[in-house]
């Protein structure tokens, strides 16, 4: 049986390695993420659901009952790639999802930062509160701040 | 910190020894060695405060970043204004010829009071065509307690969770479309169900690997106004002048299940109303020699009716996938006042019932760019033969974080939805409509 050969042109060759590379970096842009909590009130661990519903608003307490103070990054790697892996929506999915609480007065969205650097100040200082870093990130547990581990 | 100062003092000790022992004198007496070893704490110290005042200064940058010049009171809004053109039948008043009168803005304050408790209302004004004509209304306002993540209670006027996407219907940048399907959002009857003046109860439980399931109900009823479509088409028959629209009683209860297969969660809503009636007076004078006369007092009651609809939603990243499916059924009766009995005579009754369906998608491309497509059908439930189609499909460009601009193009079959009087000249019902819209939100 005869089979045909297909000669690839470069041109073709250059935009399959282009492809390649440009899904492979936004694999790689995607940084891991770590989820770091007020020292005081948050728990040392909790399941990767509870993070969900916390950034959702359904889970509103601690289980020590101490309030759930959860902050965001207003944009960035860390912001997207903890939305997909915790929260299972896209930035414009997110804000649409606050959105309608707020426009329906169903919920009060949750604090921005420009910066890890800030977010992670305003956690240091206030009880229950919650968010996220790249992995990358140091001193993500000191000041006042812990680690939490997602079961 | 504390295991800074203790690694520092360590370090700083056997620096010391190891100093000493290279030179070959322990030549050093213990009170220096404390000296130094409290000299080093000392600067650990004034790192901390200054480090302290760095923080402190970058929260100070933080609240200023996130303050509120209003306090406790949080403040959002939107303006929408947009621009329809209809081919073959008008779709709103003038709209072969191009209509500017569709625009919402809405402007909402809500505070929280305690931790449990919160407190908000959201002013509305809309104009679609004549109807809305720019009333300002209290579009929603209650207060808010919520006992733990499993039950909250709410008192006031609420929007109605009524499918999906009722409860933002007006709310332009929450979505892709400008127009939402007919077949469960008909924007003639968008008053029947946009909001409920009463109590409710909600909360969300947590079912372990089955995911998580949301709960609502609401009792209660609401006040119409005349300017809006529910008036608008009782009017329509041209039999009677509706000047009041009232209800005795509505509930409604929704249920949505958040899967364990992430993205995708599922709906049921059932609405009920008891006693929905539309009063005026006679306007025509083509029954006058039964003793129906114009001016005579006439009215439609809709006695009681039920509203289901199943509801899907499948988001797979910048992908989501939806389809609901509505039945409606109840029984009316038509009765006026005639001239020569002193009772009312029912001039009509019997049941109805109607049902519809939509699927359709949207894909986000990138920040920017977003599309989208459905396909919606209404039908009368004993002849489906008897049916009204439409596709759209759309665009939406979000320019920055506050403002987005949309364009929509929509191929309707059928007159369902329309109102003869924005078409004195009779439905084109031998042709298809078109329609293309346009629109831009600013939101905060």
């Amino acid at each position: 049986m005869k089979t045909k050969q297909i000669t690839l042109t470069r041109f073709t060759k250059q935009c399959i390695v282009m492809f390649l590379i440009t899904c492979l970096s936004t694999t790689l842009l995607l940084a891991d993420t770590v989820v770091v909590a007020n020292a005081g009130g948050s728990d040392d661990a909790v399941a990767s659901s509870d993070i969900k519903n916390i950034y959702l608003g359904k889970k509103t307490k601690w289980s020590d009952g101490t309030k759930v103070v959860f902050v965001t990054l207003k944009s960035g790697d860390a912001h997207k790639a903890f939305l997909k892996q915790y929260v299972k929506k896209t930035p414009a999915q997110f804000k649409n999802y606050w959105g309608k609480l707020v426009f329906t007065g169903k919920g009060k969205a949750p604090k921005s930062f420009s910066s890890e650097e800030k977010m992670l100040a305003y956690i240091s200082k206030t009880k229950g509160a919650v968010g996220y870093v790249s992995s990358s990130t140091k001193d993500a547990s000191s000041d006042g701040r812990k680690v939490i581990t997602i079961k | 910190m504390k295991n800074m100062i203790t690694l520092t003092k360590a370090l700083a000790f056997s620096l010391i020894v190891v100093v000493t022992m290279s030179s070959g004198v322990a030549n050093v007496s213990h009170e220096d060695l404390v000296k130094i070893v409290n000299d080093q704490a000392k600067q650990i110290e004034q790192l901390k405060e200054s480090r302290n005042d760095e923080i402190v200064s970058v929260v100070e940058e933080i609240n200023e970043e996130n303050s509120n010049p209003f306090g406790n009171i949080d403040i959002h809004g939107f303006i929408s204004q947009g621009y329809m053109k209809s081919w073959n039948n008008n779709h709103l008043p003038n709209s072969k010829d191009g209509t500017f009168e569709l625009n919402e803005i809405g402007i909402n304050f809500s505070t929280q009071i305690t931790e449990n408790l919160r407190a908000g209302m959201q002013f509305f004004s809309r104009d679609f065509g004549d109807m809305g004509n720019h009333d300002i209304v209290v579009d929603w306002a209650f207060i808010d307690y919520l006992y733990d993540d499993a039950l909250g209670f709410r008192v006031g006027k609420m929007k109605l969770p009524y499918g999906l996407y009722n409860e933002t219907r007006d709310i332009d940048m929450l979505r892709t479309s400008i127009f939402l399907p007919k077949s469960i959002y008909d924007d003639s009857l968008r008053d029947l169900y946009v909001a409920i003046q009463g109590i409710g109860i909600y909360g969300n439980i947590d079912l372990g690997g089955m995911g998580d399931g949301s709960y609502s109900a609401q009792w209660g009823k609401n006040n119409y106004n005349t300017n809006e479509g529910l008036a608008k088409n009782y009017s329509d028959v041209g039999f009677l002048e509706v000047d009041d629209v009232s209800l005795g009683y509505m509930y409604n209860q929704q249920y949505i299940w958040n899967t364990p297969l992430d993205g995708l969660r599922l709906a049921a809503t059932i609405n009920v109303f008891d006693d929905l009636a539309a009063t005026g007076p006679i306007v025509t004078d083509e029954y006058a020699m039964l003793g129906f006369a114009p001016g005579n007092y006439s009215e439609v009651v809709l006695n009681h009716f039920t509203r289901v609809i199943y509801s899907l939603e499948y988001t797979i990243d910048n992908l989501v996938l939806m389809g609901e499916y509505t039945k409606f059924e109840g029984d009316y009766v038509m009765n006026a006042e005639n001239s020569f009995v002193p009772d009312l005579i029912a001039l009509n009754e019997g049941p109805f019932n109607t049902g519809g369906w939509y699927t359709g998608a949207s894909y986000r491309f990138n920040d920017l760019f977003e599309a989208g497509i459905y396909y919606s059908t209404t039908y009368d439930s004993d002849n489906k033969n008897n049916n009204d189609e439409n596709v759209a499909i759309s665009g939406r460009f979000d320019l920055n974080s506050n403002w987005i601009f949309k364009v929509e193009y929509q191929w309707i079959q059928g007159t369902r939805g329309l109102f003869a009087s924005d078409n004195p000249e009779g439905y084109d019902e031998d042709e298809d409509s078109h329609m293309v819209a346009l629109k831009t939100t600013i939101s905060f």
